[in-house]
């Protein structure tokens, strides 16, 4: 079980969960007081070894929006609603973006609009970065997991694949550019075969998301198309009905190897990878280290949705 | 509008030169950062690169001398730390071997260059994931002249751009080498075949779970399945129709061709030929494909019905699977049709 505040290390980090839908996430902040305390994880379907042993602190922050998917951007309501359950839960809110075309930005604006300030956004687009410390300089930008790039090749069979770098979130590059924009914290994925070194950055605090990671994603959704006459299927910009969230998909056969061999899984246009044991212990170390002081739980949009969280 | 050709070796110029191309990229990885980093760090690809500085200046040489340019692509999605340094002296050997342009993917190296004035032009590399006006103007205010778009923006969102930003160069892809996912968003391999190849080619088997834990019906399950057998159809497409050419050697693919003349009215100022590392006679065709349609100018019917020619395949391009703009198959409404401008 998660280790119950007396026995939290001299470093553990902060949790926060975050949620793609509003159903989920008042289901989560308002469940019942006997799944309080350290029973979270339960809660969400996510009690597997590798999550429980994490040195987590507190759970103080509850996250609102989907970072790979526009079509995916909540409503004003939606967004004033989570606010206002999340805060009166006694949790601190944030709210993560997708990239996002220019009709996108709109939208975004209008719900950046609600947010008070020190309201910590996650950001996955640079120009959104850029038009949040120009426009909401009040609210706090975040540089979400996509901005932070490296090989994360679920199917690869040993370390020796991804030899060929790490992040660029260590880079006097990558220093400039979120001294510039004002980022004070970033978000990255535990690669395949990690190191507790490989979660590390330069400038800013780090959170790091669990227990899945993302290894590719993109415009083009295949569960979304579901409903397309077939001459519109799969096209740049497409409209979808949200089928990402009645299905979930689980991938078998990746060089022969089962779903549970990978742990690879598809939720709308992105593909995720399930953390090893490996990889969760590369992280408790980074966070004992005093390298990460955030993980963001994955809470909704996933392979392992919880009884809970359903209608 | 002009014609951006890949190029893997200084004799490749005369020839795409000689077909039509305006303006050439390539890339680069010397024998230094191959020995410290392997091949496929600097860029994004692992073959056709050229080895040398001397290739590169001999490369622009033969560039200069017809009056084309060299663009050289440094656009890995991002560079470790250990790297940097090694990083910016190739950038400098590249501006010292004269190439024209660097292509960069990541904003913090171009963050970076924003500061250094190497004495070239920086082009924004499809890999950096500009999806908006405001991503393109952090790019501005980081010193680009050129933006390239990623593959899957719509013509409606290149127009806003293009509109925005006048004073921006735009390029867009025209023909060659779709891709699945985002670029600049997927962290994976192409691996050896028998590990899956490309993610987006792998077989994998798919498993739907309804999220409310019911159990699919048969109703479901039967869309799901036609779903599944269309994405694989879209995939040939995608993958240039199993990897073919005509019989005239022309490549099925991803093809922006009938709109060119939609992608000059946004703005467009050059497109693009991919596939840096396909041969020579492949990418000899596909030049020849794009300067056709240039050269033939017209409206958009016209070269819709003429590009379409080319291949003799019509049942293909209709199917809209191997458009990059697949808009370009529904009438344009209101707006008056586009023309191609006859090719400067």
């Amino acid at each position: 079980m998660i280790r119950p505040a007396t026995s939290v290390p001299l470093r553990s980090a902060e949790a926060a969960v975050s949620f793609t839908e509003l159903e989920s996430l008042m289901r989560f902040v308002s469940r019942p007081s006997e799944a309080a305390g350290t029973d979270w994880l339960k809660f969400l379907g996510l009690e597997a070894p590798e999550m429980v042993s994490m040195p987590v602190g507190r759970l103080s922050r509850v996250h609102f929006g989907n970072e790979f998917c526009q079509r995916l951007l909540p409503s004003v309501e939606a967004v004033s609603e989570a606010l206002g359950t999340v805060t009166s839960g006694g949790f601190a809110f944030g709210l993560a973006l997708p990239v996002l075309t220019d009709d996108g930005i709109e939208r975004a604006d209008a719900l950046l609009a609600l947010l008070p300030e020190g309201t910590e956004v996650a950001l996955n687009d640079w120009g959104l970065v850029r038009r949040l410390s120009r426009r909401f300089p009040h609210l706090k930008s975040t540089a979400g997991r996509l901005l932070c790039r490296m090989l994360k090749e679920p199917r690869a069979p040993s370390a020796a694949y991804l030899e060929l770098g790490g992040h660029g979130f260590m880079t006097p590059g990558f220093e400039k550019l979120v001294a510039r924009l004002g980022v004070g914290r970033v978000e990255m994925d535990v690669p395949p075969f990690a190191s507790s070194n490989d979660m590390r950055v330069s400038r800013g605090k780090l959170s790091v998301h669990v227990p899945f990671g993302f290894a590719t994603t993109g415009r083009i959704c295949r569960i979304g198309n579901l409903r397309r006459p077939m001459a519109r299927k799969f096209e740049s910009g497409h409209v979808c009905a949200r089928e990402c969230l009645t299905y979930g998909t689980v991938v078998a056969a990746t060089g022969g190897r089962s779903s549970a061999q990978t742990g690879i899984f598809q939720r709308g246009n992105t593909l995720f990878y399930r953390h090893t044991a490996e990889m969760a212990a590369a992280l408790c170390g980074a966070i004992t280290a005093g390298s990460v002081d955030r993980l963001v739980v994955s809470g909704d949009w996933h392979e392992a949705r919880s009884a809970d969280l359903r209608a | 509008m002009k014609l951006v050709a890949p190029i893997c070796a200084p004799e490749d110029v005369p020839v795409l030169a000689g077909a039509g191309a305006d303006e050439f990229y390539c890339g680069l990885v010397p024998p230094q950062w191959q020995m410290r980093f392997g091949r496929s760090t600097l860029n994004r690809r692992m073959s056709g690169n050229l080895h040398t500085f001397g290739e590169l200046a001999l490369t622009v040489a033969n560039a200069h001398a017809l009056g084309k340019s060299v663009a050289v692509a440094c656009n890995a999605q991002s560079y470790p730390r250990d790297r940097w340094n090694d990083l910016l002296g190739t950038l400098e050997g590249i501006a010292e071997a004269g190439a024209d342009a660097l292509i960069i993917g990541d904003f913090g190296l171009l963050a970076t260059l924003a500061e250094r004035r190497l004495p070239l032009r920086i082009h924004l590399s499809s890999v950096a994931s500009c999806h908006n006006v405001e991503t393109a103007a952090l790019a501005v205010d980081l010193g680009i002249s050129r933006l390239i778009l990623p593959r899957h923006v719509t013509l409606a969102e290149m127009r806003k751009m293009c509109a925005e930003l006048p004073a921006l160069e735009v390029e867009s892809f025209v023909l060659n080498d779709g891709c699945v996912f985002e670029e600049g968003s997927c962290h994976t391999l192409h691996l050896p075949g028998p590990l899956g190849g490309p993610i987006c080619l792998d077989r994998f088997q798919y498993e739907y779970r309804r999220g409310d834990g019911r159990a699919l019906s048969g109703t479901e399950a039967e869309r799901l399945r036609a779903n599944d057998e269309a994405w694989a159809k879209w995939l040939w497409h995608t993958f240039s129709c199993g990897f073919t050419v005509t019989p005239e050697g022309l490549p099925y693919g991803p093809c922006g061709l009938c709109a060119i003349p939609r992608l000059a009215a946004a703005g467009i100022c050059a497109v693009k030929v991919a596939g840096r590392e396909s041969p020579l006679e492949r990418r000899l065709k596909s030049v020849e494909m794009v300067r056709a349609v240039l050269d033939r100018g017209g409206g958009e019917p016209q070269v819709a019905a003429f590009a379409e020619g080319l291949r003799k395949r019509p049942d293909l391009c209709r199917s809209g699977f191997m458009c990059y703009y697949r808009e370009i198959l529904r009438p344009p409404g209101k707006r008056a049709l586009a023309r191609v401008p006859k090719s400067a």
